[in-house]
């Protein structure tokens, strides 16, 4: 439980006397982290992980995909910028606009808040670097790979053409024998694997990398926001990537999800998205709105107003936002009540999103304000933001959608919502942390130019979208008819366009043009009171010269001497002796020292496993079986070789001293390491991907009157029986391996594994045999299909479960996993935790349901 | 009593939206099941959806009471919670699940109301 709950937050820095006073110690001390942490030389440099390489390249790789779906943007204006225009064919049109929904949203929205969060949030909780830096090398790597596949599909004409959300049975039917369907549904779901890698990044780095001190009501706003958003992501994208499965298994395999003549129902699939699709806006908007909340104050000179109210926003929204999913489907005849619960939600999360922007008003109010370009962005932001909320609220309203649906008028609310809710902020954002990446500033007189065109180009550019909606003009039309009254307007949307697109050049303009004569900015340049801005200019690879005590939640403002105490080393971890890289551990709500966790440094592990983890979804889409199978088993490969050279690592000592008179464990098992967190994490997302599988099982067990077809069950039952038997024997097995791992001695704790192995490999035999002995053809209708792939859904992770095992056993038999050293088999066991739970939920479903139905 | 001496921490935080979730997740299921399985079971429906808010709305009140009396009541602009001690950072999440308790009493109310005003599934 000590280890748990930590040692005390030291006093206070070290004052006169010790040994950081001598200049030639503190030199000493800085060579040697600049070395340890320093990136790899030449072409090596892509090899890095650290969270300053990583976030950058990640943040520029967003950035490039923005511009490529903006140009797609402009081609679709040039197109609509006259009745029956030629320009574009009506084929063309369709790939241009789904690829411009998808990657904005898949492969610029949401990837630019992991991005700016892996370059920004070490630096705002003072670490040197995140838990898992080759977790998000790999994240990257996948999302550069997955985004370049799916962009580079129009260079070929394949591009996906059946909207941003991909909806059956248009996809199933119509688009059947279309490669474009495909490239989405894989190329996306390798990303949105990234999106939970930096989910689970981000949670156990707000969590528990904070610095000392830093209690839970010390933290900068924007961690707050980063933990709710990452967070939803765990609950948002696995339905979706259930939803991929089921469809991609139609398209792929036949299985009847979503054809209506075997009854299957394509509402599955909007249920599935829009359950990922609802949050998603939200998951985009709130890290953007988080920015805001560090900024905000630093120019009106004081602390925010209501800090606590805006924690209230961040985790009020992130709640409600999972109740509005409906709202998208008004349109499709579900019961009037049912629409009236999700009306309902709509037109409730607008108060805590209310609450934020007058806490950013009255904070500006009650202090200074000073204006420059990311307040201009900022308070721009909050106009276009306001009007596309307010909008919002009209289509919540039932009888309203029914008028306005799939009309312009939706597009220009979404429009006004994104960009002012996440485009202008995160534009904001980039003049005000450009020093922070840089050292140097953007100029004020390009940032001014630039936000006058984009602000008035949007308004030029969307504003009479509504009108056209109103008027009548659909969606997603690749052009429309004269004398509508709809060609001014139009002409009107299309110059804006150019004209808002004209003004982000200024901005790019700005960012790549030569600096090399410009002086470095100043130290914490906006006089700001957060711990991002202790960097000095140009920063250093360390991030922190030492990891300081926080007792405010400006620091900048509040700590007397702060800086000086920091550069002077007087704080934790001053000094790297042992060459590694180091970053300390804290408790949740206290941020009290548990452990000196060792990162891992530079490799090509990560890239490759991104290359090979591709290659399966990549070649599947060509249906290259083959290819695919040997690409997975590279992989597996390689994140094995990965975790086996780079996790779990045996210190040479137990403990060191990490100053201040302070001594830590550097190893730590079970809820004390940050692995385990990872685990827990990740099997949450997994779970609810498995329960939207159960979710649809249920759905069409309400929709179709016959989905359970008579004397369905019984013959399957004993081997649903023997799998659940199987499966508790393994995970009872794998948890008394764990619990008396000492006890049994070497060759007892092995024998355990073997037979939980042995097991579990049963249980999957018992429950591949199931449908098999009741002759369920998944082809046929949607019931075999529904059982089918709830049981591979579970065998497949029972078959993990047995890798992971016998991972263990390798482990216990190289003599690495000892009673003293028991990372793994303690992550191995939560895992199996969640695949009891898992296989007894889908036995209770497949193998009872029936029978009481 | 558990009630006085239940410690603040983040899981105090998410009780009352939790309890929304929870209130949610019973009465959209329930009135989709009822509304597609019998065409005039919507007197049903509305029992489930009053009995379910009435419960969340009363769950969420304790909740509201519980952070009330551990922040300390009133928490003004001069007292912002943010002293690196283990008092205010109770207090701040008292406070914290105060608030949510209240966003979540609006949305039960809210979300319960089509309970009311709907006399048939259609």
């Amino acid at each position: 439980m000590t280890a748990r709950q930590g040692v005390e937050v030291a006093p206070g820095p070290a004052g006169p006397g010790s040994a950081q006073d001598d200049p030639e110690v503190r030199r000493g001390q800085e060579d040697r982290l600049r070395e340890a942490w320093k990136a790899p030389p030449g072409w090596r440099y892509w090899s890095a992980v650290n969270n300053t390489e990583v976030g950058l390249w990640y943040t520029l790789a967003a950035f490039g995909f923005m511009l490529f779906a903006g140009v797609l943007a402009l081609l679709m204006r040039a197109q609509l910028a006259v009745p029956e225009n030629g320009l574009l064919s009506a084929g063309l049109y369709n790939q241009m606009f789904t690829l411009h929904g998808s990657v904005m949203m898949f492969l610029f929205a949401v990837p630019i808040f992991e991005a700016g969060s892996i370059l920004l949030l070490p630096q705002m909780l003072s670490a040197r670097d995140l838990p898992f830096p080759r977790l998000s090398a790999y994240g990257f790597w996948s999302f550069v790979i997955g985004g370049v596949f799916v962009c580079g599909s129009i260079f070929f004409g394949v591009a996906p053409a059946g909207g941003w959300f991909m909806y059956p049975p248009l996809t199933t039917t119509v688009q059947k024998d279309q490669l474009g369907v495909d490239v989405w549904l894989l190329g996306l779901s390798f990303i949105e694997v990234a999106s939970i890698a930096a989910a689970v990044e981000l949670i156990v780095g707000v969590l528990k990398c904070r610095p000392p001190g830093m209690r839970i009501n010390l933290i900068p706003l924007y961690a707050w926001y980063i933990l709710v958003v990452a967070v939803m992501i765990l609950f948002a994208f696995p339905p979706l990537i259930a939803g991929d499965l089921l469809l991609e298994l139609e398209r792929a395999f036949d299985w009847p999800f979503f054809d209506a003549t075997r009854g299957g129902d394509p509402l599955l699939w909007q249920h599935l998205f829009w359950i990922f699709g609802h949050p998603e806006v939200y998951i985009v908007f709130l890290p953007a709105i988080g920015l805001m909340a560090m900024i905000v104050p630093t120019f009106a000179g004081r602390p925010i107003v209501g800090y606590s109210w805006i924690v209230l926003a961040a985790i009020g929204t992130g709640f409600l936002s999972f109740g509005l999913w409906v709202h998208h489907m008004f349109a499709t005849g579900l019961p009037n009540i049912s629409l009236g619960f999700f009306s309902a939600a709509s037109e409730a999360v607008a108060l805590p999103t209310g609450v934020q922007i007058f806490v950013f008003i009255a904070t500006l109010l009650a202090g200074k304000a000073r204006f420059s370009v990311p307040m201009l962005f900022a308070t721009g932001s909050l106009g276009v933001f306001i009007f596309g909320g307010l909008t919002g609220v009209m289509v919540a309203l039932a009888p309203f959608d029914w008028q306005a649906h799939d009309t312009y008028f939706v597009v220009g609310h979404l429009h006004y919502v994104l960009v002012g809710g996440m485009l202008f902020p995160v534009t904001a954002a980039a003049y005000y942390y450009f020093p922070f990446m840089t050292g140097k500033h953007l100029s004020e007189a390009w940032g001014k130019a630039a936000f006058w065109l984009m602000f008035a180009g949007f308004n030029l550019a969307f504003l009479p979208m509504h009108f056209t909606g109103l008027m009548g003009m659909p969606r997603r039309v690749y052009t429309y008819p004269s004398g509508l009254g709809l060609d001014g307007l139009n002409m009107a949307s299309t110059v804006g366009a150019f004209v808002f697109a004209a003004g982000f050049l200024v901005v790019v303009g700005d960012i790549f043009r030569p600096k090399g004569r410009q002086p470095y900015a100043r130290r914490n340049p906006w006089n700001a009171g957060s711990l991002e801005w202790l960097i000095e200019m140009p920063g250093e690879d360390w991030g922190v010269r030492s990891v300081p005590i926080i007792l405010s939640r400006y620091p900048l403002w509040d700590q007397p001497g702060f800086l000086k105490n920091l550069d002077e080393g007087r704080f934790y971890l001053p000094d790297a002796e042992e060459g590694k890289r180091e970053t300390l551990i804290t408790s949740i709500l206290d941020a009290r020292p548990i452990q000196c966790l060792r990162v891992p440094g530079p490799t090509w592990l990560t890239f490759w496993a991104a290359v090979l983890t591709g290659g399966v979804f990549i070649f599947s889409t060509y249906h290259w079986w083959t290819a695919s199978i040997v690409s997975g088993v590279g992989a597996l490969a390689t994140i094995l070789a990965w975790l086996w050279t780079g996790t779990a690592l045996v210190p040479e000592k137990p403990e060191k001293n990490v100053g201040l008179d302070t001594v830590l464990p550097l190893y730590g098992a079970g809820p004390a390491s940050v692995g385990w967190w990872a685990m827990f994490i990740t099997m949450t997302g997994d779970l609810t991907a498995f329960l939207s599988l159960v979710f649809g099982y249920f759905f069409y067990w309400t929709v179709r009157a016959d989905f359970v077809p008579e004397g369905a069950g019984p013959a399957g039952l004993p081997w649903f029986a023997l799998a659940f038997a199987a499966t508790f024997a393994a995970w009872g097995l794998t948890f008394l391996a764990r619990r008396r791992i000492g006890a049994l001695g070497p060759r007892g704790f092995q024998g355990t594994l073997a037979l939980a192995i042995l097991l579990a490999l049963a249980a999957g035999g018992a429950l591949i045999l199931a449908p098999l002995s009741e002759g369920l053809d998944p082809t046929v209708h949607v019931y075999p299909a529904s059982v089918w792939v709830v049981v591979l859904w579970t065998g497949i992770h029972l078959a993990v479960g047995a890798l992971m095992l016998a991972y263990c056993l390798a482990r216990s038999l190289a003599g690495r996993l000892t009673p003293e050293h028991d990372i793994e088999v303690w992550n191995v066991a939560l895992y199996w935790h969640f695949l009891l739970l898992s296989v007894a939920v889908a036995c209770a479903v497949l193998a009872l349901f029936p029978l009481v139905d | 009593m558990i009630f006085r001496d239940t410690k603040a921490t983040l899981w105090t935080v998410v009780a009352p939206p939790s309890v929304w979730a929870l209130h949610f997740l019973t009465v959209y299921p329930t009135a989709a099941v009822i509304c597609a399985k019998s065409a005039d079971g919507i007197g049903t429906a509305r029992l489930v959806v009053f009995v379910a808010t009435v419960t969340a709305l009363f769950a969420i009140l304790l909740a509201g009471v519980w952070g009330w009396r551990h922040s300390g009541g009133v928490v003004t602009a001069d007292d912002p919670l943010d002293d690196g001690n283990r008092d205010s950072r109770q207090r701040f999440l008292a406070n914290a699940t105060l608030l949510l308790a209240g966003l979540s009493f609006v949305a039960v109310l809210f979300t319960g109301l089509p309970g009311l005003a709907f006399g048939t599934c259609r």
